[in-house]
């Protein structure tokens, strides 16, 4: 009889739990109305990016003068926040829009991280290597092909804590990037976005 | 005859020293001299029935020009003529010459916080030199602090 209402109490108390849970949802991210989090998420992302290529665009910074695309490469981006963020969130969404305008050329052969795709000099260790003799040659890239950029886009992205008041907190993020010159690095363009949050003081922006 | 005197002193003091200035500069109600159609006495009553009547944002100008680049740059104008702050969210669709739909990064909603009885502009470029269209999308932001 006492296993009974044991095992009773026990399912009761499962489906109790169970009925709580809230359940698992995909995000609309075309029509996102779900609540600010203090720390950063994709719809900051999103806007910082947005706000950044449409600068870029706009100042006329990537025309040049012989009528040619300028090959771009994304240096350090300098992730000073509290967050442990990847920085290629932002500068993979800048960059996919910089390629799509057909205004620039993003080189993967060299990088703030090193090459964006190792297999620029993969291919070329194996040319240099034994199993060189492995590849029709024709196929294999030669010396002095690869291009080098011309202009680098660097930033920073950083945040602030401050004391709103007793209970809140006040959290700022800012995203900076600048287009610089590699051959006399001159700075040509630079945009600040800014994101701020107001929350619980409770709640750890990190 | 008291009574019209004291009637007209309340008029004169209610109409301040208000002037009509240059309409690029505006100057909101509170900041601004008062007048006789909004003063301390008249702006609450002023507030609600612009919430009764629903008045809000009114769009009054398009302007769209190219870059030296090519790329279609739209910039959109208007007022919000409520007594309370409007804030909202657009998004802007680009079409090519095919009236395709651009993908594009740009494409995201964005913020606009408009003071009342005050103009706004906002404007967005284009993500391709091909675009030759746009749709632009607006709903009420939200999340955001009062």
């Amino acid at each position: 009889m006492k296993t009974k209402w044991f095992t009773a109490i026990l399912m009761t108390w499962a489906l109790i739990i169970a009925g709580c849970t809230p359940p698992t949802k995909n995000i609309d991210t075309a029509n996102d109305e779900g609540k600010a989090v203090m720390e950063l998420d994709y719809r900051d992302f999103d806007k910082a990016a947005t706000e950044m290529v449409q600068s870029m665009l706009s100042s006329g910074v990537f025309k040049k003068a012989d009528g040619n695309r300028y090959v771009v490469t994304t240096a350090k981006i300098i992730n000073d926040t509290m967050q442990r963020i990847d920085t290629d969130q932002l500068t993979f969404k800048v960059e996919q829009d910089l390629i799509n305008s057909g205004q620039v050329v993003m080189t993967a052969a060299v990088g703030g991280k090193g090459a964006t795709d190792q297999m620029v000099y993969q291919m070329r260790d194996l040319r240099d290597s034994e199993k060189s003799d492995e590849f029709k040659q024709g196929t294999m890239p030669g010396k002095g092909q690869i291009i080098a950029p011309e202009l680098s886009i660097s930033g920073k992205i950083y945040q602030k804590n401050i004391r709103y008041d007793n209970n809140i907190q006040q959290v700022e993020y800012y995203f900076q990037l600048r287009v610089a010159e590699i051959a006399t690095g001159l700075s040509y363009w630079q945009n600040e976005a800014f994101i701020g949050k107001r929350g619980s003081k409770k709640v750890v922006p990190w | 005859m008291k009574k019209t005197a004291i009637a007209m002193c309340v008029v004169v003091l209610l109409a301040g020293c208000y002037k009509a200035h240059d309409e690029r500069v505006q100057v909101a109600p509170g900041v601004r001299n008062d007048s006789l159609g909004n003063n301390i006495i008249t702006r609450p009553l002023g507030g609600i029935v612009s919430f009764v009547i629903g008045e809000g944002v009114v769009v009054n100008n398009v302007k769209e020009a190219r870059t030296p680049e090519g790329f279609l740059e739209v910039q959109v104008s208007g007022y919000n003529q409520s007594m309370f702050k409007k804030r909202f969210d657009y998004k802007t669709d680009w079409m090519d010459g095919n009236g395709m739909l651009i993908d594009t990064v740009m494409s995201k909603w964005m913020t606009v916080s408009v003071t009342p009885k005050s103009t706004f502009t906002f404007k967005v470029t284009s993500p391709t030199a091909d675009s030759a269209d746009f749709r632009i999308n607006t709903r009420i932001a939200r999340n955001l602090d009062k």
